[in-house]
């Protein structure tokens, strides 16, 4: 059967036999270093998409769809366009702490890979404190934002790391302390240990109600510490531009970008590894038969199912709920997350069921959006020029309609001259004469200037014989300014019999 | 010359160079960042030693905590973008000298010390040990410290919320009529 644990075992063999035991720990930290920058990269890239993909089936869209088979290398494509661009520096800034900062939110991201283990017996580092060592080093990274904030030498990058900084730092509370139920359950802080405790049931089953209320305590806790909608104040594009990267260009904001997705795969791996078993196979007590199946799917296949379940939980809620308010998010914290100033128990509960039904609530209402692509409305535009329906009350210019033998219905009365507001329709008139003698009057040109047209129908409304209607072409744009000034009636045209 | 010392004098180059430029720069925030990356080499150094647990609670309490409690109250404080005015001449002589002084009388301590080898591991660093340690009541056990150190949180805590709590209607009219 596929194993990872045969790959290393038969790296380290190699290498000692090669090498001297230092030589052979050097060669085995630049391996690591390697796969792990990989991983970063391929997980950037995956999750990315996944994200968009997620938000726009959720929002009933396809999605990014051009690039690549089903736009599968959109993100590739957004990379290279990221290295290309110029990574700016604003002129009074800290240069030295603006540079750092990307780098140190990075690197927070690259230590908290080191105890997670990936499938059985494949873990960098399975250090004896680990859930410790993950809760401590994550406290590091609020220190890359308030840098990054702080060096940016604008007012909105300051104001979105202290927004950051406050949450992160209330917010590693509840997430220990949801940590803390399974470290108690198990007995113990090392990873391994925590899955192993999970061979005859995850903790989520296991456990029972304290178990499946740490995870939900967990699940927002996290949401909240990666800054992710519904807690995204500190990015909140509406108030403070981007937040504590407005001022990041180029590469530097692409390593933000980067550590923001590397943050959620990390909280999702220790959220599966804690609640449902990490590489731990699906087993149930003591059916044998049905544990031993379980077992012949890779705990590689395992690890990764459960920890993008949990990714893709975490994306569902960003496309369900609307950003919270500086003060609901720690009213949400210290109120109802560490139940401390509500003593009032009764009341408590009632808030939360009913807070947590209307949570379900939308999350059905997207997951059933989710699961419909069918209902998908999106536009296939430009490729189907040829079928695409406007609706009629969308207005996008004003024509004039010729029949087949070039003939129209304007008299040149002048009326939707008259009628515009803004001077968009200038009516040339001259006079023709008709074959009897008579002298008439009729329309040389009808110039209609689409620049200064607003749509509002007034000229439609005041034509006596119906000449002008109101077209839904959108497609206006063009390199030169004067074609946006048109005749409307052909070359030639004149005026259909009958018509006075 | 071991792999094992290279990397204690690194992490040790980096504790010191941190520390020295923490105090040598004049942008405050700078000063502030300089000391973490201080905190983190001590971390280091316990990671190095294999106390684990030691390095976690350092980098929780002094990096993910102090630091950033200073940072905040630069942030709200300081003018942190403004390089400070150079510290005068009598004072940087004297703060050097009290720096020497400390360094010698700390070397002193330490030369005299002599430290022996021992053979057997001197402390089983694992957690369930030193909670265990942390609650017993036998002859090595912390609890009375353990329990001092609380009563002295509790009372810091206490204390701050009286700080923070806003006066309520009836102790402003009580105030007032004091004043009165």
């Amino acid at each position: 059967m596929f194993s990872l644990e045969g790959i290393t075992t038969n790296v380290q063999d190699w290498l000692l036999m090669k090498f001297n035991p230092t030589m052979a720990l050097a060669i085995e930290c630049v391996i690591v270093i390697l796969l792990s920058i990989s991983l970063f990269a391929i997980l950037g890239l995956v999750l990315v998409l996944m994200e968009r993909k997620v938000a726009a089936h959720i929002q009933i869209r396809l999605g990014p769809n051009r690039v690549g088979p089903g736009g599968m290398f959109q993100t590739v494509a957004d990379t290279l366009k990221l290295i290309m661009k110029e990574g700016l520096t604003p002129d009074k800034a800290d240069k030295f702490l603006f540079n750092l900062a990307p780098f140190v939110v990075m690197m927070v991201g690259m230590l908290l890979l080191a105890p997670i283990a990936f499938a059985k017996n494949f873990q960098i580092w399975d250090i004896n404190i680990g859930v410790l060592y993950i809760s401590s080093v994550s406290s590091l990274s609020v220190i890359g934002i308030l840098m990054a904030g702080w060096a940016s030498n604008n007012k909105y990058s300051l104001l979105g790391a202290m927004r950051s900084g406050a949450q992160i730092v209330s917010y590693e509370l509840s997430a220990g302390f949801a940590v803390l139920t399974i470290v108690v359950l198990t007995g113990s802080l090392q990873i391994s240990e925590i899955i192993n405790a999970q061979q005859n049931g995850w903790w989520i089953f296991k456990g029972h109600i304290p178990a499946v209320i740490a995870f939900v305590l967990y699940i927002i806790a996290v949401t909240a510490e990666t800054n992710r909608a519904p807690f995204d104040l500190a990015e909140a594009e509406s108030e403070l531009t981007a937040g504590f990267h407005t001022e990041y260009s180029g590469m530097r904001f692409a390593l933000f970008f980067l550590a923001e997705y590397i943050n959620i795969f990390i909280v999702c791996a220790i959220g599966a590894t804690l609640f449902f078993g990490g590489w731990m196979p699906l087993h149930i007590g003591n059916w044998e038969a049905f544990n031993h199946i379980m077992d012949y799917i890779p705990s590689s296949v395992w690890f990764m199912g459960k920890t993008f379940f949990l990714i893709f939980l975490i994306m569902w809620f960003r496309w369900t709920f609307p950003r919270l308010r500086v003060d609901q998010l720690l009213n949400l914290e210290w109120k109802y997350l560490l139940p401390i100033r509500n003593m009032f128990l009764k009341e408590y509960i009632t808030d939360v069921l009913t807070g947590v039904t209307s949570l379900l609530k939308g999350m059905r209402k997207t997951g059933y959006y989710f699961t419909h692509s069918k209902e998908i409305i999106t536009e296939q535009y430009p490729d189907n020029r040829a079928t695409l329906l406007m609706s009629d009350r969308f207005k996008g210019e004003v024509v004039m309609p010729h029949d087949a033998n070039n003939e129209h219905t304007c008299t040149g009365c002048t009326a939707c001259e008259l009628a515009c507001p803004n001077g968009t329709i200038k009516v040339v008139t001259k006079f023709e004469t008709s074959p009897e003698g008579k002298k008439k009057k009729a329309i040389d040109a009808l110039v209609y200037r689409l620049e200064l047209c607003t749509m509002c129908n007034l000229c439609i409304v005041a034509c006596p014989s119906d000449a002008i209607k109101m077209a839904p072409n959108f497609e206006h744009s063009v390199f030169d300014r004067t074609k946006l000034t048109k005749v409307l009636n052909q070359p030639g045209s004149k005026i259909r019999e009958g018509i006075e | 010359m071991n792999t094992s010392t290279i990397i204690f004098y690194a992490i040790a180059a980096l504790i010191l160079g941190a520390a020295i430029l923490a105090v040598t720069t004049l942008k405050i925030f700078r000063s502030a960042i300089w000391l973490l990356f201080s905190l983190v080499g001590i971390a280091a150094l316990y990671f190095w030693m294999q106390v684990e647990f030691i390095a976690a609670i350092q980098i929780v309490v002094y990096v993910g905590g102090i630091v950033v409690l200073i940072i905040f109250s630069i942030f709200l404080t300081q003018q942190s973008g403004k390089e400070m005015a150079k510290p005068a001449t009598s004072k940087m002589i004297f703060s050097a000298l009290a720096a020497l002084f400390g360094t010698g009388f700390t070397f002193n301590l330490i030369n005299h010390y002599g430290f022996n080898n021992i053979s057997a591991a001197p402390f089983n660093p694992s957690v369930d040990e030193i909670g265990m340690q942390m609650l017993s009541t036998t002859s090595h056990g912390f609890i009375l410290p353990f329990e001092v150190v609380s009563m002295l949180l509790l009372a810091a805590m206490v204390g701050c919320i009286v700080i923070a709590m806003k006066p309520t209607e009836a102790t402003i009219v009580h105030l007032n009529k004091k004043e009165d």
